[in-house]
């Protein structure tokens, strides 16, 4: 049975809509319940109609960033003049325009950055913009979290599913998988494509130091390297059947797009694609809302219509974050400063 | 524009389980901080206690009592009864085919924070052996739903952890792997925050519910992770919704809009919509077994699996 969109939502259509529903939904004892069909989900089509009249008056401040026609994120416009806020990984380096609410397009310039905390300034020559609303009360488990776009009905909706917290950055690491067996640190198995792997290190090999430490343990080998970030490079003694050797690695980040380093990462990735960048923020609210990496960038409102975050990244099949509203209005303080003592703040 | 989440034929192999076992030489060192309980105590068994006072108490009055065989009953936890609810107690919004107005997703909204903050609680991390997951504490001497393949046998050794970060010791009892459904038992003794449980009487395919867990494992500055979805199919032991899990959700609960436990967390399948719960129809099916810390049953959904 198939259900047809509505694009109106007359009256009639409605009582339409409820009436052959009833047929679906009204349960006879021993009648096998039927399987809801994908336009009920949370993020049906009928789910978000409630939305529309919400996102009718945030989509003025929503513009659709776009490289060669093609939209690559979501742009948040916090001020009137063209001044416009998005996800900064998603945007650097590439010859970027805007596309609005009805269709105008205009060119957009990246006038600052600030990569630590993943948020770009664009400044586009359109004018006469509607700047967005922030949130002043905290966001709390539950309440809703639209993502609106420039389209009539949300992007997408979730929850808040996790008060604001600091996001640690992805750990970086040698790439080994350690065999938890005996109580000496033994490597089980090399992650694919890191320093172990190049280093020339195998399954099997005994790690007896780091950077001259000895290592007693599994877990000590863990805490030895967890003092290291990306690109230090780390010295280590191997035991390899009968034989000794020295071995050099650098601590690596895995990317999004490699193999899954291991079952969680790959249960992770499935539903969907995730955001390059999606670790390491000062203080982000996380929402259960699906979104697809393109969909960052804007902002994420409540029922009032107000901002309580910008997504900032998908991070995997439950979780997507959105940089607080707090943070995001201080940081963009920062970089018109960076972008006004570059002088690209006023171009025309 | 927006691709909805696909309906892809869900194929018995691509459903994968969600517990989360601590190989990876990155993991942080994992949620069993030292307890702060007292050190659990052999366990009392009240039953088996009262069973012996009856008999003495016979036998002191000397009368040939026309009493029936007594029935000592090994259980020593009887099996939870569903809370009643009324179904017009709940607001409009969620007994729609979807909510139809901002005053009904306000009404939504409230209800919903109000039923986060009194079920939070309840849910735990929980961690036996190398594997780790979750559970929902349903009784007030500590009674942990949980699932199978986190459980994995009877009697081994469980800490559990609450969102406020407090610890707890216990163990696991029955384990149903042809459903995946788990039993556990805080040893310690206390008044253990915990939740009502639901039956799906009354459930219909569209009902709104919320997932709680803790995917990716316990993390001390975030509580519990709530997902909020609806009951795309229900069927005899397993609920499907599109409530997102991962792993480290594996015997988190499903709970209804009057707070009820009616499912526990289970399995993934590709699809953001292929999320499947244990229905807790099956724990109470088979509580006694469950109780009794039997084992039985087979996965057959990892045996078919792919790795």
């Amino acid at each position: 049975m198939r259900f047809f969109k509505f694009v109106t939502a007359g009256t009639a259509a409605l009582l339409a809509l409820v009436c052959s529903t009833q047929a679906l939904f009204g349960q006879a004892p021993n009648v096998r319940r039927p399987r809801l069909p994908p336009d009920f989900y949370k993020n049906g089509s009928l789910t978000l109609r409630a939305f529309a009249g919400i996102t009718e008056r945030v989509r003025p401040s929503v513009v659709e960033i776009q490289e060669a026609g093609k939209t690559i994120a979501l742009g948040t416009v916090i001020e009137a003049n063209g001044l416009i806020l998005t996800k900064a990984s998603e945007v650097e380096k590439r010859k970027l325009s805007c596309k609005f609410v009805g269709g105008k397009e205009a060119a957009a310039e990246l006038i600052a950055t600030d990569e630590e905390n993943d948020l770009a300034l664009l400044k586009t020559g359109a004018t006469g913009l509607k700047p967005c609303a922030w949130a002043i009360e905290k966001p709390v488990p539950g309440q809703w979290a639209i993502t609106v776009g420039t389209e009539m009905a949300p992007e997408a909706v979730g929850v808040v599913s996790a008060a604001p917290r600091k996001i640690q950055p992805k750990r970086a690491m040698i790439g080994v998988q350690l065999d938890f067996g005996g109580s000496i640190a033994k490597i089980g198995r090399i992650i694919a494509g890191l320093g172990a792997e190049k280093a020339g290190l195998k399954a099997g090999d005994i790690i007896l130091s780091v950077n001259e430490k000895p290592v007693r343990t599994g877990e000590d080998l863990i805490k030895k390297l967890e003092g290291f970030r990306e690109g230090e490079t780390v010295t280590l003694r191997i035991q390899r059947k009968e034989e000794q050797f020295e071995a050099s690695m650098p601590l690596m980040v895995p990317k999004s797009e490699g193999r899954p380093i291991d079952r969680q990462e790959r249960l992770n990735r499935l539903g969907g694609e995730l955001s390059e960048r999606a670790a390491g923020f000062k203080m982000a609210l996380q929402h259960d809302t699906v979104l697809q990496p393109w969909q960052c960038g804007g902002p994420l409102v409540n029922l009032d219509g107000k901002v309580i975050g910008l997504n900032i990244a998908r991070a995997g099949r439950v979780a997507s974050y959105a940089l607080t509203a707090d943070l995001v209005q201080e940081l963009a303080g920062k970089l018109k400063e960076q972008a006004e003592k570059a002088g690209k703040l006023n171009i025309n | 524009m927006p691709v909805k989440p696909s309906q892809s034929v869900l194929t018995k192999r691509w459903l994968i389980a969600l517990t989360m076992a601590a190989l990876s030489a990155e993991v942080a060192a994992g949620a069993g901080t030292s307890t702060n309980q007292a050190p659990a105590k052999a366990e009392q068994s009240p039953s088996v206690a009262g069973g012996t006072e009856l008999s003495q108490a016979s036998h002191s009055t000397g009368e040939t009592l026309h009493a029936k065989p007594e029935v000592i009953t090994n259980l020593v936890w009887p099996a939870p009864k569903p809370a009643t609810i009324k179904r017009e107690d709940l607001p409009l919004a969620f007994t729609r085919i979807a909510p139809g107005s901002v005053d009904e997703l306000k009404t939504f909204e409230k209800h919903i924070e109000k039923l986060v903050s009194r079920i939070s609680g309840a849910v735990v991390a929980v961690q036996v052996g190398r594997a780790t997951g979750s559970g929902v504490v349903i009784s007030e001497d500590g009674l942990v739903l949980s699932a199978a393949h986190v459980c994995r046998q009877p009697n081994r050794e469980v800490i559990f952890t609450f969102a406020s970060g407090k610890t707890a010791r216990g163990r696991t009892l029955g384990t149903n792997h042809d459903v995946d459904a788990g039993l556990m038992k805080i040893s310690a003794q206390g008044k253990w925050p915990h939740v009502e449980i639901g039956d799906l009487q009354g459930a219909r395919t569209g009902d709104w519910v919320l997932g709680l867990g803790h995917p990716g494992g316990f993390e001390p500055d975030r509580a519990v992770v709530v997902r909020l979805g609806r009951l795309i199919r229900i069927g005899g032991a397993s609920l499907q919704t599109d409530c997102t899990l991962l792993g480290g959700d594996s015997g988190g609960p499903l709970f209804d809009m009057y707070g009820r436990v009616i499912g526990i967390h289970s399995k993934i399948g590709d699809s953001t919509s292929a999320n499947f719960h244990v229905s807790i129809q099956a724990y109470l099916d088979n509580w006694e077994r469950l109780a009794k810390a039997e084992n039985w049953g087979e996965d057959r959904e990892a045996r078919r699996s792919r790795r």
